[in-house]
């Protein structure tokens, strides 16, 4: 009763610790006590061990109250505490205040006291992130970016930015491959060695290529200096650019046609032209790796030239196409700058101009031509190309390559001269160099045909490319051929250097299996004037000739300028390879003439060369200088004027190697050469066609036709580059088809224009008569046509960015189409890019406004800028060339990687130095250019697969404004933005509410709960739930039976007698007679083992035989087991026996005592002491008579005491235990039994003579009860069997 | 007058008794108070003066035993006490088992000499009919309360190979006829207790 809880509601008893009533469901109230788990013991709940067996109650030893933190001070992080059997609700009080609000004072997260780590603690764990990039380790505590973008997006950036990832990270390949995979335009993807370009797979091999480099001409390095030491300095950090080909080839087909590289008012030492004079690029592009296509195609692999004295370089690989000569040789390259000035004349155009024409004649004579170019020979005429001799162009060159013959060396106009004259005029020659060789097979390879040459190779070229595709002929280099002095203007000798890369004529007539390098190799020979070699061909003579006698100063400074990188790339290390440039700038136009493929190994003489070729001049031209007047005229008369294209300044040599229109103004190179020159190395140049052949040290500065170039401004190189006239000139296939020319440019007062005009033009009927004074050729190339002449890949060049006037894209876009498609060979058209081109890829090139930064969004930083070579970076920095002339570069370039800015500006700063008039020739020039097509109006972006975006970083990534997470101030995640707040669920305490609807029991619950509560409890509940009726109707039936019962007893006790006769005693009632007399005088032990309910059947038995007993003189021992049986004892004591009962405890085991007493005399009978009169009366007990009610006591007197004593036993039992005590009886194991009151009875009558009318009337009574009894379950059972078949359909229809 | 008294005082305490005919009712349940309770009492009487009075008179008697001899068993007797004590429960579990023990032994060694044994062997042999029939029905009666079985493959259980043939259900009615018997003595005891009762009453109040 303790345990259990009475309910409030209907005050039922529930157990103790139960919550909700088991009847109605009632909320209990908390129980007070707690149940020990062990004993059950409800306990007071202020206890921690239960008080009844002292198991603990609780196992936590906090109790609540010590939870709850003090005022004042800082609240702890704590958890709320509670029983483990509690199971009721949370006191509100308990629990902690960071649990409901989410808050929690930033005092709690107190370290000394334990608290969870902080943040700054699990710094360390970002040590395992060191395996990953930086830029993907995310910093919590900093905002900063992994790395800090740069500003500037420039090639020095990018390097660094690669050293810094280099062991960080390493470019997938996949990234690598989505790089060089990008889709390009058209005129990139041309250009791309590798890319999906029309030329991609033109470059030649790069096993056969390598083996060629001994004997391939770079066309570049034959332009570029003759000084490889000029590349010493930067040859290391050009090892370093470590750019795949296929990456950089994208940037650095932008590089040479950019001719806004020459436009440079920036201080920025830089040189102009940055993309080809970036150190890196340069070494890399150089040394063969990197060179695009079109640059390999152009030039003849000179890498020897410039290899040599720049081991550091890296060599290129075997299966890796080599670049052109130019970037193969760090002679060459060194010498370019040296020779033209590194920092005002863009790399582009050093490669294009030889700077030394004495390495072209020195070149040229030990060399094969071999190493001309698939450029050089698609740049030339194919065999049968009627000669472009006789027309003005190439007179003017001639008659430059004439002058240049008259100088002591005789070599600086020697690549105007022989060749031309000689060999290239006559096609059907085979012995002479045929210009056109060199291209013949590139040009066959192109695709589309070998008809179109690249624009701006058209403009160096003869015009007529179809005659260059078409006839197959020779250039007839005679137009090139300059007739006049060394020191004539350039002008003389513009179409010498031309003629003498008609060296080609030699040996591609005769083999025209040569393959492209050979043809490179041996065009770029001719033209090479860095080579220590005497260029003996003619083709190599034009161009020395072209080339100033620059300055020794000069020629260090500019060659400083250049990145010594650039030419150091140059791999040819084979110091024989004639640099075509060499080959054409010199006077040794015998070399050009006489260029001889590989086979041959001995250049051609080219006897004309075309007047724009003379007009080109030496590649010493000062384009990007200052000052043209600081240009000394080259033997051709035009290197002064002439633009310094490659910066190379004065190599210091003095023989002019270059063409006057490669020359440049060595005093203005000389000023602008940067510090980075090592003066010891760098040989100033005096005078490119002063230069010998045979030096190749000595790199021909101040081509007049770059110096002419530089003079244009800024104009020329306004997004196309604005060539000499001669090139110009020559870039019309029909006058019709020419794009506009540029503005004029304003000559100079001592530089000689550059007339690109008739450069390839063979055009017959537009031939002029080749100016054979430098005045002449001067004008010849400044002439009217200057502007409509101005090939379109020197009007290209100049198209900058600050030329953002879609007419001028839209324009020539237009011409330049047509040009490309039908006049250009398909290499060339490709090679030269539109302004368009330039624009889309190069924002600020084509003076469009274009976000770099979006353009290189999706690209990783890493790979934004990368490969990008330096005279890209002339190219972007040119972009932005105002039409004034003026250098447009400014620091708020938008949307151009820094390391194209950096070239932009060296560009910016070269050009801003140029002569007004040629930076307006040059943008006459670029004007004609086709406009610079957007490629991405074509060309789709680049699919830049998922994981790569996914791992730019966040920086690059575009900000999303983000909702501003609220910053955790309490709690232990104090400090963390974005936390989800707790639930108001979790947080607010439950708060029991009141159900508004009353919990309602219905009658049939209430029925059902009775009837469980009473199959759980034995008492029957006090109230009922069932109706009064059918209780009441019970309560009236058992009250007739019962009365009616009575009256039958009571009809029989009163009433007459139904039994007339006694029946006769059965056996068992005689065995009893006759033991008892057999037991007669002997002690007879009588148990009393019934209790008063049995007294009116077995009092009477017990009367009958203890008067027997008595009659027969037996002693008689009462004993019992019951203590009621010792009041019965005593009853009969007083009448009958004597004495005082025994009681015997322990039931079976007092028994068994007691038969080990009958058996055994013994003194104590459980604990009885016996008397000795006793102890021999219980000896001597004959007979056992026992008088018991219970079956338990008759069976166990029966086991205990009558089978191990072996005593008769006799039985007087009730009528009801008479069917226990007959297995006996009929066993043996009782002798007699008398079995309730009608055997006493019968007893009585039978043995007594007595008859107690008492006994009778009672056996009457029982009589006629048991009748009635009889009845009434008869009665019954049939009014129940008719009231269960009528119950079913009832309970069936309360079920429906 | 102690006699009438006694006897009306017997009659009223009857009369409650026969009260829950009606039902439960208060009368009834202090007659069975008083009857329990004096029930009690006269036990604890008769223990205290057939046991514990002679053991301390022979204590006494200097010709008695010993106290040494009662030492033990009044020990555990006294650690028998201590079971009413949670924490000193455990003291009386020596006293519970040997006393346990010991009637556990005394009652199976009494059942198999004193019941099993000579009732198997007191088997009619002249009438072996009656005593194959006894046999069977006594093995049936055994076999209903044993539900051994087995399950099979499909996890279904199967009874007893007895229950199969029906000596289960033979047992049960065995059973049933069994339990009838004893309920119908039982109910000539209970009209026996009742007519003496009346006569009783009627005898004495009439006398």
């Amino acid at each position: 009763m303790s345990h259990q809880v009475p309910c409030p509601n209907c005050h039922s008893l529930n157990t103790l610790g139960s919550k909700f009533c088991n009847n109605c469901g009632q909320r209990l109230p908390p129980s007070t006590k707690i149940l020990c788990p062990n004993c059950q013991t409800p306990n007071p709940r202020d206890r921690f061990y239960c008080d009844n067996c002292g198991k603990r109650l609780v196992e936590e030893s906090l109790p609540k109250e010590e939870q709850k933190p003090e005022k004042g001070s800082p609240q702890k992080f704590f958890l709320p505490e509670r029983d483990v059997q509690d199971l009721s609700d949370m006191e509100p009080g308990s629990i902690p205040d960071w649990m409901k609000t989410g808050e929690m004072p930033l005092s709690s997260m107190d370290e000394e006291e334990g608290d969870l780590p902080s943040i700054e603690e699990l710094a360390p764990l970002r040590k395992t992130t060191d395996e990953l990039p930086t830029w993907l380790v995310d910093n919590v505590y900093s905002s900063a970016p992994p790395f800090e973008p740069p500003k500037e997006i420039t090639t020095d950036n990018f390097l660094e930015l690669l050293r810094a990832t280099e062991d960080e990270m390493d470019l997938p390949d996949e990234m690598a491959q989505a790089a060089s995979q990008a889709e390009l335009p058209d005129w990139l993807s041309d250009i791309v060695p590798g890319a999906t370009g029309k030329l991609a797979d033109k470059s030649p091999q790069p096993a056969a290529q390598e083996q060629e480099e001994d004997d391939a001409d770079d066309w570049l390095t034959q332009l570029g200096p003759a000084h490889t030491d000029l590349l010493e300095k930067d040859a290391q950090t050009v090892d370093s650019w470590e750019v795949d080909e296929e990456e950089s080839n994208w940037l650095e087909e932008l590089g040479p046609i950019q001719t806004s590289l020459l436009d440079d008012d920036d201080d920025d030492d830089r040189p102009v032209s940055g993309i080809l004079s970036t150190s890196e690029f340069a070494d890399q592009v150089l040394a063969g790796d990197k060179l695009p296509d079109w640059l390999q195609e152009l030039g003849p692999a000179q890498t020897g030239q410039l290899t040599e004295e720049k081991p550091a370089h890296k060599p290129p690989a075997a299966d890796e196409p080599p670049v052109s000569g130019i970037f193969e040789s760090d002679e060459f390259a060194a010498q370019v700058r040296q020779a033209l000035g590194t920092e005002d004349i863009p790399d582009w155009l050093k490669e294009l101009g030889p700077a030394q024409t004495k390495s072209l004649e020195e070149t040229a004579d030990s060399e094969p031509h071999d190493e001309i170019r698939e450029w050089m020979t698609q740049i030339g005429p194919p065999t049968g190309i009627p000669s472009v001799a006789g027309t003005p162009e190439f007179d003017a060159l001639q008659h430059a390559r004439n002058a240049a013959t008259e100088d002591e060396d005789d070599d600086i106009y020697d690549w105007l001269k022989e060749p031309a004259d000689e060999e290239i005029i006559d096609k059907s020659q085979d012995s002479r160099v045929n210009f056109a060789n060199v291209f013949e097979e590139p040009i066959t390879e192109i695709e589309g045909g070998g008809d179109d040459l690249l624009d701006w190779l058209q403009d160096l070229g003869p015009t007529e490319t179809g005659q260059l595709s078409e006839d197959d002929e020779a250039i007839d280099f005679d137009l090139f051929q300059a007739e006049g002095p060394a020191d004539e203007p350039v002008s003389d000798v513009s179409g010498d250097w031309l003629a003498e890369l008609d060296f080609a004529n030699d040996a591609e007539t005769d083999d025209e299996e040569e393959t492209d390098d050979d043809l490179d190799a041996s065009f770029l020979r001719a033209a090479s004037f860095i080579d220590d070699e005497p260029i003996s061909s003619p083709t190599g003579e034009w161009l020395s000739e072209l080339s100033l006698e620059p300055d020794e100063e000069e020629a260090d400074e500019q060659a400083d300028t250049l990145d010594s990188g650039f030419f150091d790339s140059l791999t040819d290390e084979d110091e024989t390879s004639d640099d075509w440039l060499s080959e054409l700038g010199p006077a040794q136009t015998t070399e050009l003439a006489g260029f001889d493929t590989a086979d041959s190994g001995q250049p051609k003489q080219t006897t004309e060369f075309p007047d724009w070729l003379t007009e080109l001049g030496s590649p010493q031209t000062n384009v990007l200088s200052s000052s043209s007047d600081e240009l000394e005229s080259p033997p051709l008369g035009a290197s002064d004027e002439l633009p310094d294209l490659f910066g190379m300044g004065d190599t210091g040599d003095g023989d002019a190697l270059l063409p006057d229109w490669l020359s440049f103004d060595e005093e203005e190179a000389a000023a602008d050469i940067t510090e980075d020159i090592d003066e010891e190395t760098a040989e100033p140049i005096a005078d490119f066609f002063d230069i010998p052949p045979d030096d190749t040290e000595q790199v021909a500065i101040d081509p007049a036709w770059l110096e002419e170039i530089t003079s244009l401004g800024e104009d020329a190189f306004t997004g196309e580059l604005d060539a000499p006239e001669a090139i110009a000139a020559l870039d019309k296939p029909a006058a019709a088809q020419q794009p506009e020319p540029p503005e004029p440019v304003d000559e100079p007062e001592t530089d000689t224009p550059i007339e690109f005009d008739g450069f390839f033009h063979f055009d017959e009927e537009e031939e002029e008569a080749i100016p054979e004074t430098p005045e002449a050729i001067e004008e010849w190339i400044t002439g009217a046509e200057l502007e409509e002449e101005v090939p379109e890949w020197l009007s290209q060049l100049g198209q900058a960015a600050s030329e953002s006037d879609a007419d001028i894209a839209s324009e020539p876009s237009e011409k330049e189409a047509d040009l490309i498609v039908e006049e250009l060979p398909e290499w060339l058209s490709h090679m030269r890019p539109s302004t368009d081109a330039h624009a889309s890829s190069m924002s600020g090139l084509s003076g469009q406004e274009t976000n770099l930064a979006n353009a290189f969004e999706d690209i990783p930083a890493e790979l934004i800028g990368a490969d990008l070579p330096e005279w890209l970076e002339d190219v972007t920095k040119a972009s932005f060339i105002t039409e004034g002339g003026e250098a447009g570069i400014s620091e708020e370039i938008p949307d151009i990687p820094d390391w194209l800015q950096a070239g932009l500006k060296d560009s910016s700063d070269l050009l801003g130095k140029q002569e007004p008039e040629i930076t307006n020739q040059l943008s006459a020039l670029l004007d004609e250019l086709p406009p610079v097509r957007d490629p991405r109006s074509e060309l789709a972006k680049a699919d830049i697969p998922e994981w790569i975006q996914a791992l730019k970083p966040q920086e690059m990534k575009p900000k999303t404004a983000e909702p501003e997470r609220p910053l955790q101030e309490s709690g232990p995640l104090s400090g963390i933005r974005g936390v989800v707040e707790i639930e108001p669920v979790i947080a607010t305490p439950h708060t029991a509410t009141i159900s508004p609807t009353p919990f309602t029991v219905t009658k049939e619950q209430q029925e059902q709960m009775r009837l469980l509560r009473q199959l759980n409890y034995d008492t029957v509940p006090e109230t009922t739930v069932a109706g009064p009726s059918a209780t009441r109707t019970s309560a009236i039936m058992r009250t007739v039976l019962a009365l009616l019962l009575i009256g039958a007893i009571l009809a029989g006790l009163f009433g007459p007698n139904l039994l007339r006769n006694t029946p006769a005693p059965t056996a068992a009632l005689t065995a009893v007679h006759e033991t008892i007399e057999a037991a007669a005088g002997q002690p007879v032990l009588v148990a009393f083992e019934y209790t008063p309910a049995m007294a009116a059947e077995l009092t009477p038995q017990a009367e009958l035989l203890l008067s027997q007993l008595a009659a027969n003189d037996s002693p008689i021992v009462l004993v019992s087991q019951y203590a009621t049986g010792i009041a019965q004892a005593q009853n009969q004591e007083q009448t009958y026996v004597p004495g005082t009962p025994f009681f015997i405890p322990a039931e079976a085991i007092g028994l068994r005592e007691l038969a080990t007493c009958l058996n055994e005399p013994c003194t104590a009978i459980a604990g009885h002491f016996l008397e000795t009169d006793l102890q021999q009366t219980f000896n001597d007990v004959s007979l056992m008579i026992v008088l018991t009610g219970e079956r338990d006591s008759l069976v166990n007197w029966i086991e205990q005491v009558s089978t191990p004593s072996d005593l008769p036993i006799l039985v007087g039992v009730p009528q009801s235990l008479q069917p226990v005590a007959a297995p006996y009886l009929a066993s043996g194991q009782i002798q007699g039994m008398m079995a309730g009151l009608p055997d006493t009875a019968v007893y009585a009558q039978a043995y007594q003579n007595t008859t107690d009318d008492n006994i009778l009337k009672q056996l009457n009574a029982q009589h006629l009860a048991q009748i009635f009894v009889l009845v009434f379950l008869i009665v019954g059972g049939i009014s129940a069997s008719f009231n269960r078949a009528a119950s079913p359909t009832k309970a069936k229809k309360q079920k429906s | 007058m102690s006699e009438l008294a006694g006897l009306i005082i017997g009659l009223i305490l009857t009369l409650l008794i026969y009260s829950y005919i009606w039902g439960d009712n208060p009368l009834y349940r202090l007659a069975i108070h008083m009857l329990v309770g004096v029930s009690a009492a006269y036990a604890a009487v008769i223990l205290v003066t057939q046991i514990f009075v002679p053991i301390y008179r022979e204590l006494l008697t200097p010709s008695g035993s010993d106290l040494l001899t009662w030492i033990i068993p009044m020990g555990l007797g006294l650690l028998l006490l201590l079971k009413r004590l949670p924490r000193l429960s455990w003291m009386g579990r020596g006293t519970m088992a040997l006393m346990i023990g010991v009637g556990a032994a005394i009652a199976l060694l009494g059942a198999l000499t004193g019941t099993l044994w000579p009732q198997v062997t007191a088997v009619n042999s002249t009438n072996p009919v009656l005593n194959l029939i006894i046999a069977l029905l006594t093995i049936a009666t055994l076999a209903t309360f044993q539900f051994t079985g087995h399950t099979d493959d499909h996890d279904e259980w199967i009874r007893p190979w007895w229950q199969r043939i029906g000596l289960a259900q033979i047992g049960q009615a065995v059973i049933m006829i069994t339990f009838g018997a004893l309920f119908a003595a039982v109910l000539n005891t209970s009209l026996i207790l009742l007519i003496e009762r009346i006569s009783f009453f009627l005898t004495k109040l009439a006398s």
